[in-house]
């Protein structure tokens, strides 16, 4: 049982069946992406174990195929079970080792950044100076003590403890929160598209001591946060995306949006910022320019958009500690086919000299004479 | 030779696909985070829809309309704009039962009128009903035609009209004991013909913060937590869509500076012709406030004067001299105390309300307020002589008359 187990594991048909699942998975999430819209497709088809079905007005969440996880996963442990089952480390098979060993990195890079990348974005208007990044696909409810002239004391209650309802108790705050209602988006023209970002909303109690102060809606549409004063403190409440604090500020010098002369056509968009990180003593300018993105602190600063105007710039900001697996995958992968390469040519430009060393005494077969004439005259 | 390798290979790749699946199972991000962060000095207007590279998925701003103005049904009591209520009424009923009407306004049409249907049999208790069972009366709001729905539940009943103009949906929706909606229907009929549009005007932008919901938080600032949670629940499609109710939370601004209460009017190209006394220093208004002046007293005393108009009603007589009573710490009075303490003189833009109170300012120092509101061409204009007790008594007739000189438009 074991031994048919670990067949099938390393089995090269699971290899096939996983590539074509692999493919119909690729095309049908493709086409999706059309319907349902890019993120939704990406978290549905792409990250997940499962593409689910669920039938009119039931909430049921019927799997109906494998997801790209799923898929990748299998595709992974076969090719680990490949390895290990037919292991057997012999110089003349080092170059299919390393391309082997180049895959298995590629995919376990692979998830590791589907679970460990944070991608956010930085809204820079020109002159203004930002300390965080925001996700605007996820928000946080930020209860926030304002009373300090020079700090912000912020206490982030992630959005799925709101969705979760009920009492929540800010650490350090002299109040519970009591979540009346939620609302995963709220948005202007009824049913939106999943497309869309969600704009949430919720209504909160404020109690503190067993009474309760007040209701306090909190929604991500509201420009402005929400104001009250408890014992002497000055608190602020806002629902909005949710922050990345960094150690470091970036201040928007310049934005610039270029065309193709006499038209229209947008030739570059490039973002000049001014980066200052006193704890380790940057304090420099910095261009940002399409496919030039700026790395720093363990993230990536792409231009990824801009506002009407061309007043504001925003920058895509991606934090992928499993960034450097691709490339480590490619070498591996590049170097085992170089070898294996270089190994079939050595083996037969080998075997080409050693021609010329049969003994003169040897006469060539008489069979290759006819057509080695016979070429030799096509020409 | 085999089973060794079976076995380590079986065990090597069970234990990394557990791995990888408790690593994908992992939710990051689900944690209260506490953090201290250096305060923003300056912080970005709020975001606007960001554009891609090709510019295509920008999306204008929603527009939406000046209040409507109506004639009140008689019994019928008329609340302050509250959230996104634009109109807010009270209809009593024998028994202490009471029905309420609310109007409001969205852009598009929210979800379309099944959705908006369903959602209100659901409020009344009752199912789901399809396109084709949807039924409907013809409804005309100021020659905009609509439709008006009715949903009688078990002890709920509600009379929706549902004006679709000027690409949003107004709602004038009554709710409540059956009894008391089926018996105010008639006079609900007869408030929705004497409802009359206001012009159309830009909605809040970012460049102007002072306008719509920004006003919001500077009415939680004064330690008003404002019980939004109610409007929301007669918000359309659940908690949809607080961009048209934007233009009717601009409350909080309006009481930081101290003019009247309700929804910023739309800026008149053309103001009022003012005539000030020699002695009034004219000085930057404020957020809000058309016209300021500083009066100086003796030993440093001073008293101001501001004026600032809002749409409409201005949020009711009754609601801002509350209002102005409270920022001189003095009790509200009942609406039936309104008529003795108030006089009426008559002012070039038509009949107006004078209130003059004293009581202490926030410092506790003893402080006076003269304050007259006058409704001229669909908004309430509000003058407000505030400040130290010598100087509101010598300056109140030259007040009286700067307000009676003013020269509208």
């Amino acid at each position: 049982m074991l031994k048919n187990c670990a067949n099938f594991l390393a089995s090269l048909r699971l290899t096939v069946v996983c590539l074509a699942l692999a493919i119909i998975v690729i095309f049908f999430g493709t086409l999706a992406e059309v319907q349902i819209g890019l993120y939704a497709a990406q978290a549905e088809i792409f990250r997940s174990f499962f593409v689910h079905w669920t039938p009119a007005g039931t909430h049921l969440r019927i799997p109906v195929f494998p997801g790209g996880w799923l898929v990748g996963l299998v595709l992974l442990a076969n090719l680990i079970a490949a390895h290990i089952r037919r292991f057997q480390f012999a110089r003349k098979k080092i170059g299919i080792l390393l391309v082997h060993a180049g895959l298995i990195f590629l995919l376990a890079g692979q998830f590791l950044t589907e679970i460990y990348q944070v991608e956010s974005q930085m809204r820079l208007p020109v002159g203004a100076t930002i300390n965080y990044t925001e996700d605007s696909r996820n928000h946080e409810l930020a209860v926030i003590d304002v009373t300090d002239p020079a700090r912000d004391s912020v206490v982030s209650i992630p959005e799925s403890l709101l969705a979760t309802g009920g009492e929540i108790r800010p650490p350090g705050l002299p109040f519970t929160l009591r979540v009346k209602s939620y609302f995963q988006n709220s948005t202007p023209s009824g049913p939106a598209s999943v497309e869309d970002e969600n704009r949430p909303t919720a209504v909160v109690e404020v109690v503190a001591g067993g009474r309760l102060l007040g209701n306090c809606t909190v929604s991500s549409w509201l420009p402005e946060p929400q104001k009250f004063n408890l014992e002497g403190r000055a608190y602020e409440m806002a629902l909005r995306p949710k922050r990345y604090p960094k150690p470091y500020s970036i201040t928007l010098l310049e934005f610039k949006h270029d065309t193709y002369p006499g038209t229209d056509i947008p030739s570059n968009f490039s973002s000049k910022i001014h980066l200052r990180d006193p704890a380790h003593g940057e304090d420099r300018d910095v261009l940002i320019r399409m496919n030039t993105p700026l790395r720093y602190g363990g993230e990536t600063f792409y231009q990824a958009s801009f506002e009407t105007g061309d007043m504001v710039s925003i920058l895509q900001v991606v934090r992928n500690p499993a960034a450097i697996t691709p490339y480590v995958a490619c070498t591996l992968v590049a170097t085992g086919l170089i070898v294996q390469f270089l190994m079939h040519l050595i083996g037969f430009v080998r075997k080409r000299t050693q021609v010329p060393s049969v003994p003169a005494a040897a006469a060539p077969p008489k069979v290759l004479q006819p057509a080695l004439a016979g070429k030799r005259s096509d020409r | 030779m085999l089973c060794p390798v079976v076995m380590k290979s079986t065990c090597a790749v069970t234990v990394a696909c557990l791995a990888i699946s408790l690593l994908a199972g992992c939710r990051r991000d689900e944690q209260i985070q506490n953090y201290q962060t250096p305060k923003e000095t300056a912080p970005p207007p709020p975001a606007a829809p960001a554009m891609t590279m090709m510019g295509a998925d920008a999306m204008p701003l929603p527009a939406t309309s000046a209040p409507p103005r109506w004639t009140t049904p008689a019994g019928w009591q008329e609340m302050p704009p509250n959230g996104v209520l634009l109109g807010d009424f009270v209809v009593p009923g024998p028994d202490g039962k009471k029905a309420e009407v609310a109007i409001t306004s969205f852009p598009g049409d929210v979800g379309g009128a099944l959705a908006n249907v369903n959602r209100w049999r659901g409020q009344v208790g009752l199912g789901d009903i399809t396109e084709n069972e949807v039924a409907s009366e013809k409804a005309v709001v100021d020659s905009s035609e609509g439709k008006l729905y009715e949903m009688a539940g078990a002890s709920e009943r509600t009379v929706v009209a549902m004006i679709p103009r000027d690409g949003a949906s107004w709602f004038f929706k009554m709710r409540g004991d059956s009894d008391v909606v089926a018996g105010a229907k008639p006079a609900f009929l007869e408030f929705l013909k004497s409802v009359r549009f206001g012009e159309n005007q830009p909605a809040a932008t970012p460049s102007n913060p002072h306008a719509g919901m920004a006003g919001m938080g500077a009415g939680m600032g004064m330690g008003m937590m404002s019980n939004m949670g109610m409007g929301m629940s007669n918000m359309h499609t659940g908690m949809t869509n607080m961009g048209a109710g934007m233009a009717g939370m601009g409350m909080g601004a309006g009481m930081g500076m101290g003019g009247g209460m309700g929804m910023p009017a739309a800026t008149s190209d053309e103001d009022p012709k003012w005539s000030a006394p020699t002695n009034w220093t004219d000085s930057t208004p404020g957020p809000m406030v058309k016209k300021n002046f500083s009066i100086a007293g003796e030993a440093g005393q001073k008293a101001t004067v501001t004026i600032s108009v809002l749409a409409g009603e201005g949020g009711g007589t009754l609601a801002n001299v509350n209002r102005w009573r409270g920022q001189l710490s003095l009790p509200p009075i009942a609406e039936d105390g309104l008529a003795k303490i108030t006089e009426s003189p008559e002012t070039p833009g038509g009949k107006s309300t004078l209130v003059d109170f004293t009581g202490t300012d926030a410092a506790g120092q003893p402080a006076r307020m003269v304050a007259v509101s006058i409704a001229h061409g669909g908004q309430t204009w509000f003058y407000k002589l505030t400040g130290a007790v010598p100087v509101v008594a010598r300056e109140k007739d030259a007040f009286v008359k700067f307000v009676q000189s003013t020269r509208y438009p």
